[in-house]
């Protein structure tokens, strides 16, 4: 094979195998700098041959048959960290390998080809997607020994998205963003999760995912409600995000 | 560019009836103080006009690396 007959260079990728006992939600979503070492290799062979690369299959623990790991909410806040990464490497797409409706990993669950809901890695999915297009731009978290990671898009029309993910299971953030430009208006959406009865996010949920108190129908309809409105003065704002979630801040 | 493709997520209008973020949650929230800088540079520098396409194989086999571990 010649090099001008490769059109695309492809990778698989999956977090670790999920019938060790180390493959817990937990550990799903501590930072993985495999996975951007591995990105910063493709993206050299890609360019190197001038064609684009692709995770061309994809998920979480693959070999994991368990409830409460792949299928949990752990999943939503994993995603979102998985695909930013992927956008930030330079990769051209993702396959998420998935389908069924049993425990394990799949962003929608269906029975026999029918869908029958959206399981938590959508909504990580769904948040990821809500920060619209546009080009990357670096941020620097600072959150002592807390697993917090920020990502920012910058539109076409000069808004500025901001994507705040605090993975820490019990810590509060206050977190203090500031950006290259003045704001004016500035509005939260957050994704968070909350079983009936409960008073804080699980992580090993597989329900109670919403994003600005909604969920996704079977059907595919999202109908979140109204944004927080925050305040911004001059270049920075400040917004809540509370342990277990990931918040949206979309600026003006 | 972050070029996304695969979901019909039918979002409303978020500012709708927005209330104040602080009213709701200040109270409630007992928060570290963090910062996140966003810097006034791109990210990828290198990689140019790009775009991300997401896409579900949604096949309810098992994935190619359980395969080859059989």
């Amino acid at each position: 094979m010649t090099k001008s007959e490769i059109t695309l260079l492809t990778q698989h990728y999956y977090r670790a195998d999920g019938s060790l006992p180390t493959s817990t939600a937990a550990y799903l979503i501590t930072p993985d700098s495999t996975l951007v070492n591995d990105l910063a290799i493709l993206h050299a062979g890609a360019t190197g041959i001038g064609v684009p690369y692709r995770m061309s299959e994809c998920n979480s623990f693959y070999n994991d048959d368990s409830t409460g790991v792949c299928d949990s909410y752990a999943s939503s806040l994993w995603v979102i960290d998985y695909l930013f990464n992927c956008a930030q490497g330079g990769s051209s797409g993702v396959n998420f390998h998935g389908g069924g409706n049993s425990a394990g990993y799949t962003p929608i669950a269906d029975s026999s080809g029918t869908v029958v809901g959206a399981r938590p890695e959508y909504y990580g999915i769904l948040l990821f997607t809500l920060a619209g297009t546009g080009t990357l731009y670096l941020t620097q978290v600072s959150a002592g020994s807390f697993n917090v990671t920020a990502y920012a898009v910058k539109s076409s029309s000069s808004g500025l998205n901001v994507v705040i993910v605090n993975k820490d299971l019990a810590q509060n953030l206050q977190v203090a963003v500031s950006l290259p430009q003045r704001v004016s208006t500035a509005t939260l959406v957050a994704m968070t999760q909350l079983s009936s009865g409960a008073m804080a996010p699980s992580l090993s949920a597989t329900s109670g995912v919403m994003i600005q108190g909604a969920t996704v129908a079977v059907d595919g309809t999202f109908t979140p409600g109204a944004a927080y409105t925050l305040q911004p003065s001059g270049t920075q704002v400040t917004c809540y995000v509370p342990a277990l979630s990931a918040v949206l801040v979309q600026l003006t | 560019m972050v070029a996304l493709h695969a979901l019909d997520r039918r979002v409303d209008d978020f500012d709708r009836g927005a209330v104040l973020f602080e009213d709701t949650f200040a109270d409630a929230v007992d928060g570290r103080l963090a910062s996140v800088g966003v810097a006034d540079n791109a990210a990828l520098a290198d990689v140019g006009a790009t775009g991300l396409e997401l896409r579900l194989d949604e096949n309810d086999g098992p994935p190619a690396e359980r395969a080859w571990r059989r």
